[in-house]
């Protein structure tokens, strides 16, 4: 659970961590957390990713944003602080379709596109997901214990679970 | 948007609110008020920052804007002012409702399908464009879960957000939401301009 060493990683942002710290990235909807961690050199990073492709977007200088340059960013960023990028155990959680946007028949299914765009940036990166909660209706949020490299995902109305 | 295009807005959402406010009181049979307090802008992803943190679970009623301009229309505010709200259109005593059930949900639902129609229509009013709302969606979910979607549909253009703090009065009930419109930005300019002076 959240406790007083909870650093939230807000949309659009990423956050490397060493401390036995909690990143927490609160409400996901269409957006997708990725959750990275070495269990050797015991240092964790989470992405909140809220869109596909930096190619669409106007603010390149925020990387956290897309999933193209958010998953490498945090890739680079958790290796310069002495992670081994084989030895990273990356989870993803959200991508659901909380709300249908534009009325019925006009549904954006970003967090599908989100999910893809992720699973695509991995596989280009030579990396594989050790697990996953994605899709569906419901908003989540997803919790990386940096101490033990833990992932919990709550939803509402259910109890909380490990991924 | 400067504070003076905002100034010419608040006559608008004044007349939109007085009208949802006569047919929300047609509605339950009982006198019931509707008011925008104050229009401001804010970034959209600070907005689960009003209603306890984007973790936080709010009820919502979303409606999309169609017509001359495409955008969004969302009215949100915590579980327990909904359920306040509920009780107000049911009249049922105060604490009655205590979850989004189906009757609560469907209260919920009109009182956020008069709210943007009634604007929309006052905003047709002075700009002459046509506009009118999807029927409405209520969801009670995170708010960051409910408005991320919405924001990534916007942020290639614009991420800032019209908030009307709005608040239903009946006798000595009240009820306080956010009531949120979010033009895609190049209709912002058309609704702008077409303000009155």
């Amino acid at each position: 659970m959240a406790s007083d060493r909870t650093r939230a990683v807000g949309m659009g942002e990423l956050a490397i961590s060493h401390s036995d710290e909690v990143l927490a990235a609160y409400g996901l909807g269409s957006c997708v957390g990725v959750a990275a961690w070495d269990p050797v050199a015991r240092v964790g990073g989470l992405a909140h990713v809220m869109l596909p492709s930096s190619a669409i977007g106007r603010q390149p200088e925020a990387p956290g944003r897309f999933a193209d340059t958010a998953v490498p960013t945090l890739v680079a960023a958790l290796t310069r602080q002495g992670a081994n990028k084989g030895r990273l155990i990356l989870k993803i959680a959200g991508g659901a379709q909380v709300l249908a946007l534009g009325g019925a028949g006009n549904t954006l299914a970003i967090g599908e596109k989100n999910v893809a765009a992720v699973r695509q940036v991995l596989r280009q990166l030579g990396l594989s997901l050790a697990a996953e909660d994605v899709g569906g209706n419901n908003g989540r949020t997803m919790l990386l214990h940096v101490a033990t490299g833990q992932v919990t995902v709550q939803t509402v109305g259910q109890a909380a679970r490990t991924l | 948007m400067n504070d003076s295009k905002l100034a010419t807005l608040c006559p608008v959402a004044d007349a939109g609110f007085r009208r949802a406010g006569q047919g929300l009181s047609e509605m339950a049979g009982t006198d019931i008020a509707a008011t925008a307090t104050r229009i401001r802008r804010l970034p959209l992803a600070k907005v689960p920052d009003l209603l306890g943190g984007p973790g936080v679970v709010v009820a919502t009623v979303y409606l999309a804007i169609k017509g001359d301009v495409e955008g969004h229309m969302v009215l949100m505010m915590p579980l327990s002012e909904a359920c306040a709200l509920a009780d107000m259109l049911l009249e049922l005593p105060s604490g009655s409702t205590r979850e989004l059930d189906g009757l609560a949900s469907s209260a919920l639902g009109e009182v956020g399908n008069l709210v943007g129609s009634f604007f929309l229509a006052a905003l047709a009013d002075v700009t002459s464009l046509r506009l009118s709302p999807t029927p409405p969606t209520i969801i009670a979910d995170m708010s960051g879960a409910v408005l991320d979607a919405v924001l990534a549909d916007l942020s290639m253009e614009s991420d800032q957000v019209l908030i009307i703090d709005t608040l239903f009065a009946q006798s000595s009930r009240r009820v306080s939401a956010c009531f949120l419109v979010l033009p895609r930005e190049r209709y912002l300019e058309l609704i702008l301009g077409r303000l009155p002076r």
